[in-house]
């Protein structure tokens, strides 16, 4: 059990620098996640933590203990890999013992970690088995029961549910969530899908190019992102990114969109912002409801519904720009229909037309 | 509209459409096959009927004499002590080349800058023709003008010149180390091939495991290239109890009879005593041997075939109790802290000037004998045959060169330095031809094999042609000797060309086949949506795609023919049809010092082309040898 922290991390290959001064804490027994799309640095910042790559700058502490310099199976680790990386020639039960011979644990303790083990996740039956004799999902339970079996102060786990299908990667990740939180281990998870990363973590660390982007717990990294970048990459369908003048005027943010205005309450902005210029307007599908009253209206015409079951998308046109926003999938939308819909002013955000920063 | 119809009715009765679908891997397979049954399975059939038969010397008829000749040869002590000097050999050849290989493989399998160069330059060694490797390494064992006794004297190692080839024990563990140095890059690359199929997060899972390099080295590498290493172990064994260029190059059996290994011993029965039934004998228990080999190595690294059986997933994954609460409890693991001789910065900085050191090893290892064979080819004959002997020579000619590639030119050339031309024009067309049947041939039936060997001819025809690959070539050099004796093809590249395709046939079936497996099976379902009828996709889908494999059975089959020697020697008498690895022998054959010189112009020019395919084109002899191999 411990807490893990970055501090100031970089690591570079030759002239390409993977990763560039990350600063992140995690406490004991937190689950968190590196989220970000592939070429982010997310990997090499686990392979950092894990001992696997060397860092350029800066130290990693596990609790107060400084680990930077240390190898791999000493800093009291276990990683899940995303191919699961299981010894083809060893049987389940070898696979999950190897790691406990190789620090030379006493061959009673061996047998019982990996019983204990086997018997959390339920892999029992198959201990005599090989690799090649089980499924995808049991390939990868195997893989997670040997990073269990160690016990170890802290989980790695990159990109563990990449490979499996759709309905099986949704039951294993409640089970991943559920297993860290019993055993109350600190666990490091990389993943590209961001709603694996909603769903399973305290914090989310979002990161683009090796620099973190946010830092923060899930609804916090959702409702109130830090910039453009992390506003679309989070959500699911992406957020609306429109082109709009804004100015204040008369106790209310202006905000023009091609031929909509709409009025804003001005707490809109994070600051205070000088009047009238251009920014960029985002607002999720979500908080675009077709019909609904809304604290601002807009006018747009039907082009595509798409019902996926407990709410329809629709994506719109809305004065020559595209809108995709929700409906009741009750509600008979036909293509080429001019509809209104409501806004909540909360939940639009304004981005600097440069630095793609919140506004 | 109709027209198109009409065109796509045309092309589906184009040439597949006059026989049945499911008789195209078998007219793909049948030309392969054979060419293998007339130039290997006829042979060996003939050469066990010689076995059993002897040569009457007055009648000149053939004899049935059952086992006699078996009778003869296997209980006497020369047999014996032939067959001890073999297993040494091949114990020593074997061991040795896998030690080297795999530490060539090791290293060239990290990254690093000049990695392709130092691929290239391990590669040096095997591209070389055995017979020009010992030619070369005769010089440099020679007891008088040598320089090795040179390097050894002047480092006051030595007092005075070892005579190499006057000790029985020394010679032959003189031409076992040439078979290593000969053999070891054959060995590194299809490690290297293995090494680099293993995937890095093994390693990486093994690493946090807490296993050390070494520990990872047995774990992890070897169990994963066991395929590979069964290969390397079959193919050295067999060319060690195979090797006979380099005894006939360098010791010819002797001194006495103490390198007198099976395959001299077969060849000396054969052709120097022609007592050809007896000569038979020796080779057919050579290819017993070979076969219960492969066999046995089988048996050793697979001594149970995988139960392949895959589970379906239960849909319901673990059951639930499982994860209600945490019932079991896990025990903390301490980690265990190594000690450790120095820092890791200290151990990081000796790993590296470790590791260098090593690549420079292996560097003047490969290359520091093919450096001296260009220094000699450059070296008056006069100087050569200095004593003491010098590392360096005084002045440096181009008249070694002058007298084997323009013999008419101004000056004398002798007899043989005339030779040498016509013969490197001779080893040209034949592996011209040889390159073209083969790639053809084994390019048609690998993709039969690749895409639909599962039925019972298909399967067992495959077998047959890999247990083709383990019979040693000088048994069928008898058969095919007196068959092209009555056929008047004695002394013609025509010969050549047929006995070479024995050699190179299963083998370059066998790489194509690996080639073709690797190949996504929906390309060429795609073109067949998209029009083309199963062997127009082959031609214009499949086998463009398949360039490097092409590449690499290319590059095999041409090594293999311009390097050949004993059927050269054979079924070759006369300058018409020699090829240069006979020619160069034939220098050491006469023993003229004034051509020494042009002897080893003539090796260089012999190794150069070998020597540049393997360079320009060593990728995809790697990417050759893993899609061949691996898919075993």
């Amino acid at each position: 059990m411990a807490s893990v922290s970055l501090s100031r991390v970089r690591k570079s290959f030759g002239s390409v620098v993977a990763i560039d001064s990350l600063d992140i804490e995690v406490k004991d027994g937190q689950f968190l996640t590196l989220l970000g799309p592939s070429g982010c640095g997310k990997s090499t910042a686990l392979s950092c933590i894990a001992g696997l790559e060397t860092l350029s700058s800066g130290r990693i502490l596990f609790g107060d203990r400084d680990i930077t310099a240390l190898e791999p199976h000493e800093r009291d680790v276990a990683m899940v890999f995303q191919d699961y990386a299981l010894y083809p020639h060893m049987s389940v039960r070898q696979n999950m013992s190897f790691g406990l011979r190789q620090q030379g644990v006493a061959r009673g303790t061996v047998e019982q970690q990996v019983a204990a083990a086997a018997e959390l996740l339920g892999l029992t039956a198959l201990l005599d088995r090989r690799p090649v004799e089980l499924s995808g999902g049991q390939r990868q339970r195997v893989a997670v029961g040997r990073a269990v079996v160690r016990n170890p102060a802290v989980f790695l786990m990159d990109e563990p549910l990449s490979n499996l299908d759709a309905g099986l990667r949704i039951r294993t990740r409640t089970e991943i969530k559920r297993l860290q939180r019993d055993l109350g281990t600190t666990c490091i998870f990389v993943t590209h899908d961001q709603e694996e990363a909603m769903v399973l973590s305290d914090l989310i660390a979002v990161m683009r190019a090796g620099k973190l982007q946010q830092l923060g717990p899930p609804m916090s990294v959702f409702r109130d992102p830090t910039n453009l970048f992390v506003a679309s990459f989070i959500g699911s369908p992406a957020m609306n990114i429109l082109e709009a003048t804004v100015e204040l005027a008369d106790n209310a943010l202006v905000c023009r969109m091609a031929d909509q205005v709409l009025r804003l309450p001005p707490n809109v902005l994070r600051h205070p912002a000088p009047p009238a210029r251009r920014v960029l307007f985002g607002v999720r599908p979500t908080d675009v409801v077709v019909q609904a009253p809304g604290d601002a209206q807009l006018f747009g015409q039907v082009s595509l519904v798409e019902p996926v079951g407990p709410l329809a998308y629709v994506d719109l046109e809305v004065g020559g720009f595209p809108l995709k926003a929700t409906a009741d999938p009750d509600l008979a939308l036909s293509v080429g229909e001019r509809v209104a819909v409501g806004l909540t002013a909360g939940r639009v955000y304004l981005f600097d037309l440069e630095s793609e920063n919140r506004l | 509209m109709s027209e198109i119809v009409a065109r796509s009715a045309w092309r589906r009765r184009g040439i597949t459409g006059l026989v049945p679908q499911r008789w195209l891997p078998v007219l793909l397979v049948l030309p392969a096959l054979t060419v293998v049954f007339l130039v290997i399975g006829l042979p060996l059939v003939y050469s066990l009927k010689m076995s059993l038969e002897r040569l009457n010397v007055l009648t000149q008829r053939w004899v049935f004499v059952g086992l006699q000749n078996y009778l003869d040869i296997l209980p006497s002590g020369e047999f014996l002590a032939a067959f001890g000097r073999t297993a040494y050999f091949a114990v020593v050849t074997v061991l040795g080349g896998l030690i080297v290989g795999m530490v060539m493989a090791l290293v060239l399998n990290t990254r690093f800058a000049g990695r392709g160069l130092l691929r290239s330059v391990v590669l040096i060694p095997w591209a070389m023709s055995p017979v020009a490797v010992g030619i070369l390494w005769n010089w440099i064992f020679n007891g008088d003008y040598g320089p090795l006794n040179a390097v050894l004297l002047d480092l006051h190692l030595i007092r005075q010149p070892v005579h190499w080839f006057g000790s029985g024990t020394l010679a032959f563990n003189a031409v076992a180390l040439v078979q290593i140095w000969n053999q070891a890059p054959l060995t590194c690359l299809l490690l290297l091939a293995g090494l680099q199929s293993v995937p890095d997060n093994l390693h990486r899972a093994a690493r946090i495991d807490g296993a050390r390099a070494v520990q990872r080295f047995i774990h992890i590498t070897v169990p994963w290239i066991k395929v590979m290493l069964l290969l390397v172990l079959i193919l050295t064994t067999i060319n060690a109890i195979m090797a006979f260029d380099l005894f006939w190059v360098m010791t010819r059996g002797g001194p006495g009879s103490a390198t007198t290994v099976f395959s001299w011993m077969g060849y000396a029965y054969a052709f120097q005593f022609f007592q050809f039934g007896q000569g038979a004998a020796i080779l057919y228990v050579l290819t017993i041997v070979c076969l219960i080999l492969a066999a046995g190595y089988l048996l050793l690294l697979f001594p149970k075939a995988a139960r392949a059986r895959t589970d379906e997933e239960s849909p319901a994954g673990p059951t639930r109790d499982h994860h209600g609460v945490a019932r079991v409890t896990l025990g903390v693991i301490p980690t265990k802290h190594r000690q450790a001789l120095f820092s890791p910065r200290t151990r990081r900085v000796l790993a590296a000037i470790g590791w260098w050191l090593l690549c420079a090893v292996i560097v003047v290892w490969s290359l520091a004998p093919f450096i001296w064979l260009v220094i000699m080819s450059f070296t008056p004959s006069a100087q050569l045959l200095r004593s003491p002997p010098a590392l360096v020579p005084h002045s440096i000619t181009f008249e070694n060169y002058r007298s084997v590639l323009f013999p008419s030119g101004i000056g004398a050339s002798s007899v043989q330095a005339k030779r040498v031309p016509y013969s490197i024009w001779n080893s040209a067309v034949v592996a011209f031809w040889v390159t073209i049947i083969n790639v053809a041939l084994g390019a048609l039936a690998g993709y039969a094999y690749a895409t639909s060997g599962r039925g019972r001819f298909m399967r067992s025809s495959l077998w047959a042609l890999m247990i083709t690959r383990m019979t040693p070539s000088l048994t069928l050099i008898l058969p095919f000797f007196i068959v092209f004796r009555s056929l008047d093809l004695l002394d013609t590249r025509t010969a050549l060309v047929i006995a070479y395709c024995s050699l190179i046939l299963p083998l370059s079936t066998w790489i194509m086949r690996g080639y073709f497996e690797g190949m996504p099976p929906n390309l060429e379902r795609a073109a067949m949506v998209d029009g083309c009828t199963r062997l127009s996709a082959i031609f214009k889908i499949v086998l463009p795609v398949a360039r490097p494999g092409l590449m690499a059975t290319a590059i095999f089959s041409f090594l293999v023919s311009w390097n050949e020697f004993i059927f050269a020697l054979i079924l070759t008498e006369t300058p018409k049809s020699q090829t240069i690895p006979v020619t160069i022998a034939g220098f050491l054959a006469q023993l003229r010092f004034y051509d020494y010189g042009p002897m080893f112009a003539a090796s260089v020019l012999a190794v150069l082309p070998p020597v540049l395919v393997a360079l320009l084109f060593q990728r995809y002899l790697v990417s050759g040898m893993l899609s061949g191999s691996l898919k075993g």
